[in-house]
């Protein structure tokens, strides 16, 4: 007896819940035991060369180029003061404005806290550029899509790792926060 | 010039292995006695340095230090580039440097900054991560090497500053340098853990008399690095902005330490002066060479004159006028000294 086919749709990924529970394995904070599920890296611009290492580092990381007009993040001199270097990179924030602002739904907060750019639901549109405070994703010129860091998928992040002066460090959140504060400050 | 000249009688042994010279064929025999501080050239040192090289190992061995060359050395494996490609490529082809070194019982000294931190965080690493070690050792096996993890690494101003004392170096500056403006660069990995490097290095400079200029360019990376991504840049931003400033302020040297630094500023004023008609004037000296004439030693005894992009006359003039001025003033002060009843 021949029976019919029976069709099951396939499993969609749900995107209803957009800032999910981080579920991911705490990473250990460098120099230290402890673990957190909260790192980021923030910039001492008072420590920077402008050696561009970083930058360097992660186009070799995303893209297998030394080219770091590839880079996720950004390095500059200031343009008020010169031999001081300011730098640009994504803080993966607690309520990113990125995802918030994404008309497409293609931003989305991972279990491990990274937020990250779908690349099959990007159109390019550039709202995420926009509403960024510091406009960190960019446009991947051949892909059409923006594109924006990724934490290196929760390893040390290659820029970290690159960093020639230890102006990149890498903090949880609550101490990060702090350090901004005081560089301020000073 | 009239300076109490030290003793060149102790010639400086030349068992340099990286070189290729004729006496590393004596190096795999266990003949030489292995020194303390095993000096680790790099690629730079050698090949576009020599005078730098030569003046390191004469003020080490006037400072009473056990040095040699260190043998059996490899490329320091570069993190810059090394660690994106691979970090367990650059953690196993460093250890092979360390391994060597522990096995000769020596210390690794490096006046290049790239190659210091290539070391010194390598063995870190590998101490505090026993996976790393046990992949690393895993490699060496197939060259018959062991890493053990007891190696220590040190870099030139640490080895200076700590080792020897700021008051053992002071007491050996037969001619101060007083009146030489220089501004300095010590480059970016110096800086990494702590101002400790930079701060012995401004130290030991002004141990020697010279007057060191501040400017906003200092902390500015030479853009060695940047050189393989934006060459443009690299040479524009980095070297031309740190050359022009020099011009400007009409020092009398540009005081480096890191041979790596000196390479991309060697690159960057050679490229200046064939592609853009612009010429330098501002001297780029190792900081071992000023030493080395503040301790008396002269511009020939470590080939200062030679190989060099900018011409270091100008420079050498003025040191021999100082030390002429500061002859008279001695044997005037002598003078008046004696007359007194």
């Amino acid at each position: 007896m021949v029976t019919a086919h029976k069709y099951s749709p396939p499993a969609f990924h749900v995107l209803a819940p957009r800032i999910q529970k981080r579920l991911g394995e705490p990473i250990t904070v460098p120099g230290t035991d402890e673990k957190v599920t909260d790192l980021v890296v923030v910039h001492d611009p008072n420590k920077c060369t402008g050696c561009n290492q970083c930058m360097i580092g992660c186009a070799y990381k995303h893209y297998r180029t030394f080219d770091r007009s590839f880079a996720l993040l950004y390095v500059n001199e200031s343009p008020d003061k010169n031999g001081f270097y300011v730098n640009a990179n994504c803080q993966h924030c607690v309520f990113p404005m990125c995802l918030a602002s994404c008309p497409k739904e293609a931003i989305y907060k991972d279990e491990k806290g990274i937020v990250r750019i779908s690349p099959l639901l990007c159109v390019g549109c550039g709202t995420c550029n926009q509403a960024c405070p510091i406009g960190i994703p960019r446009l991947d010129d051949e892909r059409k899509i923006f594109v924006k860091c990724d934490f290196c998928d929760g390893d040390y992040p290659m820029c970290y790792q690159m960093c020639s002066t230890g102006a990149l460090k890498l903090l949880p959140r609550k101490e990060a926060f702090e350090l901004v504060k005081k560089l301020r400050s000073v | 010039m009239s300076v109490a000249k030290p003793n060149l009688n102790s010639k400086v042994e030349s068992n340099n292995a990286s070189n290729g010279a004729s006496e590393s064929l004596n190096l795999s025999s266990n003949n030489v006695k292995p020194t303390k501080y095993g000096y680790f050239l790099g690629c730079v040192m050698p090949a576009k340095m020599p005078w730098a090289e030569k003046a390191t190992m004469i003020i080490s061995k006037h400072l009473g230090l056990d040095f040699g060359y260190m043998k059996e050395a490899l490329c320091c494996a570069r993190p810059g580039v090394w660690k994106a490609i691979s970090p367990d490529w650059w953690l196993s082809l460093t250890a092979q440097n360390l391994a060597n070194a522990e096995k000769q019982g020596i210390t690794i000294v490096d006046t290049c900054n790239g190659c210091w931190i290539s070391h010194y965080e390598a063995i870190k690493e590998l101490t505090e991560e026993p996976e790393k070690m046990k992949m690393v050792n895993d490699q060496l096996a197939k060259v018959d090497l062991h890493l053990k993890g007891d190696v220590k690494v040190k870099h030139y101003l640490e080895l200076l500053h700590d080792d020897v004392g700021m008051e053992k170096i002071v007491s050996r500056v037969v001619r101060p340098l007083t009146g030489i403006r220089v501004m300095r660069h010590i480059g970016c990995h110096a800086r990494k853990h702590d101002e400790t490097l930079p701060n012995d290095f401004d130290e030991i400079l002004r141990a020697t008399g010279v007057e060191i200029i501040d400017t906003p360019y200092d902390k500015t990376c030479c853009g060695l690095l940047l050189y393989f991504a934006d060459p443009n840049q690299a040479i524009l931003e980095r070297i031309g902005k740190k050359m022009k400033t020099a011009q400007a302020l009409d020092v009398d040297a540009y005081v480096i330490i890191c041979s790596g630094c000196y390479d991309q500023f060697e690159r960057g004023v050679k490229i200046y002066r064939d592609e853009k008609g612009i010429s330098f004037e501002t001297p780029i000296i190792h900081f071992s060479e000023l030493l080395a004439l503040a301790f008396g030693y002269e511009p020939e005894d470590f080939g200062m004159t030679r190989c060099r992009p900018i011409a270091v006359d100008r420079f050498i003039e003025k040191v021999k006028a100082i030390t002429a001025e500061n002859a008279k003033k001695a044997a005037g002060a002598k003078e008046k000294g004696d007359g007194l009843p």
